[in-house]
């Protein structure tokens, strides 16, 4: 009787174990403490001297191991065992059970002789199995947290990424940072990230270390690691990852993950960059219209709000010339630097005017500039714009010699002659293919240049077809035209006359 | 929140003695070896192990003992025992501890016991 009372209360205290080790674990969070209190446990609960415990994959690799007492059991047995090529067959073991945790993740714990020198029975066989069993909930667990704890790492190394983009925004910089930071998360010698060209070629984009260091040396042998980049249902991308050791599932899951994050960033940064080059070209083309159109016109043929008159087709137009009268007598008299100070501020201020009434600048001939209202974008009043600018150039040209008078007395006798014609012409490019010129071509360009040439100073010389669309809107006071001869034009001009009082 | 185990250790003229507190666990097993080589390397042939501070002692704390008393027979040195509760000293038994490392009541039952041998 005393003697079975005795087994039973080995078998209680061996059964308490069972509920030790749940409170034990409570307190662990990595797979390797778990086999340590499983381990002790085993030990203490059957009296043995030795003991092993580990998990790993099915390729061998072990991922913890817990050792006691004094191992004699090789890694050859466990490395086969884990391979699932045979049980686990080592010197010294004398009751082993199977450890799982999950899928992927498998092991063994196992008991060495005892204390007391007695054979394990057939009892404790199963009771040592029941428990080992049971552990297995813990282990299952702390992966679970381990898992838990992977993804919070990387989302942090996806976090600093992302805040570091913002200080790296240019895409070599990024490329850098991008291997720089996913070195670091896995520990690896090299990084080197490829992308997928137009062309669907894959190409080194970046490299890390980018010096060269990191090279393994000949014969010595790198673990890689490839996973591919993918936006969407496309491989944008590849991530290569080098080191000395093998790279476990785990490393490979959160680089998996890192790959997902980098083909957003990856793609976000290839759109900023393609955003900077269509801005940068929007400047350019920006740059070179606001050279013969008003900035806000220019604008609006960027960005599509109106559609440019087609080249080579006849639209209807103003077309305004102005010319400075009495200026070859002046450059005679002044310094030459002063002359251009004067050409460049007087034609700067008439293309001013020209641009705030939206009209376009054709060409400066010597002190004379060409300018017309109606292309690229028509207005219902063009021949109004016109007239309206050609008097405000007279009164603006007034301010401007007055300005200039102090510096040189010659500069008071300056006037401009204006001369303003509405019709059709034809606008082009013309030129050769050494030199070209967008401009205006067509009768009433011939007859803005014959009316300004035969306008006096401080006036303006319309056609019939000007005076006629603008004379009312202006409410100019009705006259009876003069007639004059024009060069290239077969019969009499009639000509308007506006004189601006300054 | 377990306690963690702390250790004394008190040489006397033919044994050192280990005084354990706190709680035996698995988490205890560094610290019992350490002070136990600590103790060993005195050169004594004697260790005895004061479990009387002990507030808990399970599974994975035998197995500690049980890793003391390996090295120890290994080093030509004896391991003994006290301020064991009833229960515990029964489970020590059952387990066939008792045989290499023998239970006295009190220190001093524990050094007759050495002076007698």
């Amino acid at each position: 009787v005393n003697a079975s009372a005795v087994a039973l209360d080995q078998r209680l205290f061996q059964l308490e174990t069972l509920y030790e080790i749940g409170r034990e674990c409570a307190s662990v969070r990595s797979a390797p403490e778990v086999l340590e209190v499983i381990l002790s446990m085993l030990m203490g609960a059957f009296g043995a001297t030795r003991g092993l415990a580990f998990i790993g994959d099915h390729h061998g690799q072990v991922e913890a191991i817990c050792e006691r007492g004094d191992p004699s059991w090789t890694g050859a047995s466990i490395d086969r065992y884990l391979r699932g090529n045979a049980g686990l067959d080592a010197a010294g073991l004398e009751v082993w059970a199977p450890l799982r945790v999950d899928e992927l993740t498998h092991g063994a714990a196992a008991l060495g002789p005892k204390l007391s020198g007695a054979a394990y029975s057939s009892a404790d066989q199963q009771l040592f199995e029941a428990i080992v069993a049971n552990a297995h909930t813990y282990l299952h667990n702390v992966k679970l947290v381990d898992d838990l704890a992977r993804k919070v790492r990387a989302l942090g190394v996806v976090n600093e990424i992302a805040v570091g983009m913002a200080t790296h925004p240019t895409t070599r910089r990024l490329h850098r940072f991008l291997l720089e930071r996913l070195a670091s998360a896995v520990h690896a010698d090299r990084a080197m990230l490829g992308l997928c060209g137009a062309d669907g070629q894959l190409a080194l984009a970046a490299c890390h270390p980018a010096d060269g260091t990191g090279l393994a040396a000949d014969g010595v042998k790198q673990h890689e690691m490839v996973v591919p980049i993918r936006f969407g249902p496309d491989a944008i991308g590849t991530l290569s990852l080098t080191r000395g050791s093998a790279f476990s599932a785990e490393e490979r899951a959160l680089v998996e993950l890192l790959a997902n994050q980098c083909a957003v960033i990856l793609e976000n940064s290839r759109l900023f960059e393609s955003f900077l080059a269509q801005q940068q070209e929007h400047f350019r083309l920006r740059g070179m219209l606001e050279q013969y159109l008003a900035p806000s016109v220019a604008e609006r043929l960027i960005r599509g709000e109106t559609s440019p008159t087609l080249e080579g087709r006849r639209v209807p137009v103003s077309v305004l010339m102005v010319d400075i009268r009495g200026s070859t007598r002046l450059i005679n008299q002044v310094e030459p630097e002063f002359m251009v100070h004067l050409l460049n501020d007087y034609l700067g201020r008439m293309t001013d005017i020209l641009f705030s009434y939206e009209g376009t600048v054709d060409k400066f001939q010597g002190d004379a500039l060409l300018g017309f209202f109606g292309a690229p974008e028509a207005h219902s009043d063009d021949a109004v714009r016109a007239v309206r600018a050609a008097v405000q150039m007279q009164s603006a040209f007034a301010e401007l010699t007055r300005a200039w008078t102090p510096r040189h007395p010659a500069c008071a006798s300056l006037g401009i002659g204006v001369g303003v014609t509405s019709g059709e012409v034809v606008l082009g490019n013309i030129g050769s293919t050494r030199r070209i010129e967008h401009t205006v071509i067509g009768p009433p360009v011939n007859l803005a240049a014959r009316l300004t040439a035969r306008a006096p100073a401080g006036t303006v010389h319309l056609d019939a077809c000007t005076w006629a669309a603008a004379a009312q809107a202006l409410a100019l006071r009705s006259q009876r035209p003069r007639h004059i001869r024009a060069k290239g034009f077969s019969e009499l001009v009639p000509v308007y006359r506006l004189r601006v009082g300054c | 929140m377990a306690n963690e185990l702390q250790t004394r250790l008190r040489e006397e003229p033919r044994l050192v003695v280990l005084e354990l507190s706190g709680d035996l666990t698995t988490f205890a097993h560094e610290p019992l070896m350490r002070a136990y080589r600590e103790a060993a390397q005195t050169g004594t042939d004697n260790i005895l192990l004061n479990l009387a501070g002990v507030g808990y002692l399970n599974s994975a704390g035998i197995a500690a003992i049980i890793g003391v008393i390996g090295e120890a027979r290994r080093a030509d040195q004896r391991v003994l025992l006290t301020g064991l509760t009833p229960h515990y000293q029964t489970v020590f038994e059952m387990m066939g501890l008792t045989t290499y490392a023998p239970v006295f009541a009190s220190e001093d039952a524990a050094r007759d016991a050495i002076a007698a041998a």
